[in-house]
């Protein structure tokens, strides 16, 4: 009787395992993990939801390439046009097609700043025998592509003057795979404080998070340096002056 | 519990077995992926650079470019030092040499250069105005140790303007006090707004003060 009640007992553990593989099958089998390589890891000081660029005129031109098409472009311009409209700029978004700008530029007064986003695929990797374990193992043996891009920054100012440029890398590595996802998903629930967790959408808020920061900062500086270059001379269309602080002779 | 253990073992040993992938993962959290900073090269120039690390590529596969992953850990781990601090410093090579060579093209001839940094942090500014020093005097230049003082009058006075009117007026002070003289040049290196993480530069000869960055 007790051995039959332990056979009982296994069968329906392993009925539970296979009902909660079937589950992770479904649907959360993709683990995508965020590195920053270069610069993103770096802190900013500038706060993004303060207003740093009040009465400033932006222009944020994100222009298409190999890695990113037009419409994604396109969304990235309108997300970085929140991210200084809600610091108080007025801001144009241009999404170059076939060499031409969007806009036409010649009209109006030109802008204080003009922020120009290119990506760049740096390197991209994914091994196919891995893959084709991972769909005979039922992803119990887990696949991954793994690539990284360069979002290329330059900041002017309304002469074409360079003010401030910045190269932005990230690495991302996608795991496929029931296991990593469920392995990563125990962690995250028992070991992992909120910061370090990984499923979910986390890469994606983390990057974002550190993407935006370094936009800001890299605009915050190039609108500090083009005031001094023009010897705090205000702008054609006047702004507030920035915030001035710090030690004097 | 066979069958989990198995489960778990292949995760570990495929999946994010790889304890020298720098990304987060199970053997890396974030904030320790944070404080590295990595760029891709070629598998050959990466064991040029690192060669007990990194092996050198495989003759048979020479037709086929191969990359490496190259970290090195931040000297300071983020948190060490306030953050502003750590920007400034961690570029200041960069910054200081850019600034002492636009100065150098501005002030030619046999002058003496004085230097001072003018930054919220006295320690961190006593590390700019060497680093401007060092670099000036690697260009060759005559370089005073002295800093130029004004009267506390002054520093009063100016210490309630913006920079933008403080410095060019100090710098007629300077020569108008003879703490300066014609054969003098003062560089100032300052930081203008709280908010930025850049070092500014601008130059006093003769009384006339220029803005350089």
């Amino acid at each position: 009787m007790t051995r039959r009640a332990v056979k009982f007992g296994r069968r329906v553990r392993d009925a539970g395992w296979v009902l909660l593989c079937g589950a992770l099958l479904s649907g959360c089998v993709t683990t995508t993990v965020y590195q920053p390589l270069s610069a993103l890891q770096r802190p900013a000081i500038v706060d993004p939801q303060l207003a740093n660029f009040e009465g400033m005129r932006l222009l944020v031109r994100c222009v298409p390439g190999d890695y990113i098409e037009a419409s994604d472009a396109d969304l990235l311009c309108r997300k970085v046009g929140s991210l200084f409209r809600n610091q108080g700029a007025r801001v144009e978004t241009d999404v170059p097609r076939n060499g031409r700008s969007s806009r036409n530029l010649q009209e109006g007064t030109p802008p204080d700043l003009v922020v120009n986003l290119s990506s760049r695929l740096l390197h991209k990797e994914s091994s196919g025998p891995l893959w084709a374990l991972t769909v005979l193992t039922l992803t119990i043996v887990p696949a991954y592509t793994e690539y990284s891009v360069a979002q290329d920054v330059t900041i002017r100012d309304s002469s074409g003057f360079l003010l401030a440029s910045d190269s932005l890398k990230a690495r991302f590595i996608e795991y496929f795979g029931a296991g990593v996802w469920g392995v990563n998903w125990v962690l995250d629930a028992v070991v992992r404080p909120p910061e370090e967790e990984i499923t979910g959408d986390a890469a994606a808020k983390d990057f974002s998070r550190d993407f935006y920061a370094q936009l800001s900062q890299l605009a915050f500086n190039a609108r500090v340096r083009a005031d001094v270059l023009r010897s705090f001379e205000p702008r054609p269309q006047s702004g507030s002056n920035p915030r001035q602080t710090g030690a004097v002779p | 519990m066979e069958t989990l253990l198995v489960f778990l073992l292949v995760q570990l040993s495929v999946s994010e077995g790889r304890p020298y992938d720098p990304a987060p993962g199970i053997w890396h959290d974030k904030s320790e992926a944070r404080n590295l900073d990595c760029s891709r090269m070629s598998q050959q120039r990466a064991h040029e650079l690192h060669p007990g690390e990194i092996p050198a590529p495989l003759a048979r596969l020479a037709n086929q470019e191969s990359e490496a992953l190259v970290c090195t850990r931040r000297i300071m781990r983020n948190g060490e030092r306030p953050e502003r601090d750590e920007l400034i410093l961690d570029s200041l090579r960069e910054s200081v040499g850019e600034i002492a060579e636009v100065a150098s093209a501005l002030g030619p001839g046999k002058l003496t250069w004085h230097v001072d940094a003018f930054y919220p942090q006295p320690e961190v500014a006593a590390k700019i105005s060497v680093a401007a020093r060092t670099e000036l005097a690697e260009q060759g230049r005559r370089v005073s140790d002295k800093v130029p003082v004004l009267a506390a009058g002054d520093i009063v006075v100016l210490g309630r303007m913006a920079p933008k009117d403080a410095y060019p007026l100090a710098c007629k002070r300077y020569f108008a006090q003879r703490a300066l003289g014609e054969n003098d040049a003062f560089l100032g290196i300052m930081l203008i707004d709280e908010r930025e993480t850049q070092l500014h530069a601008g130059l006093c000869l003769n009384g006339e003060w220029r803005w350089l960055r």
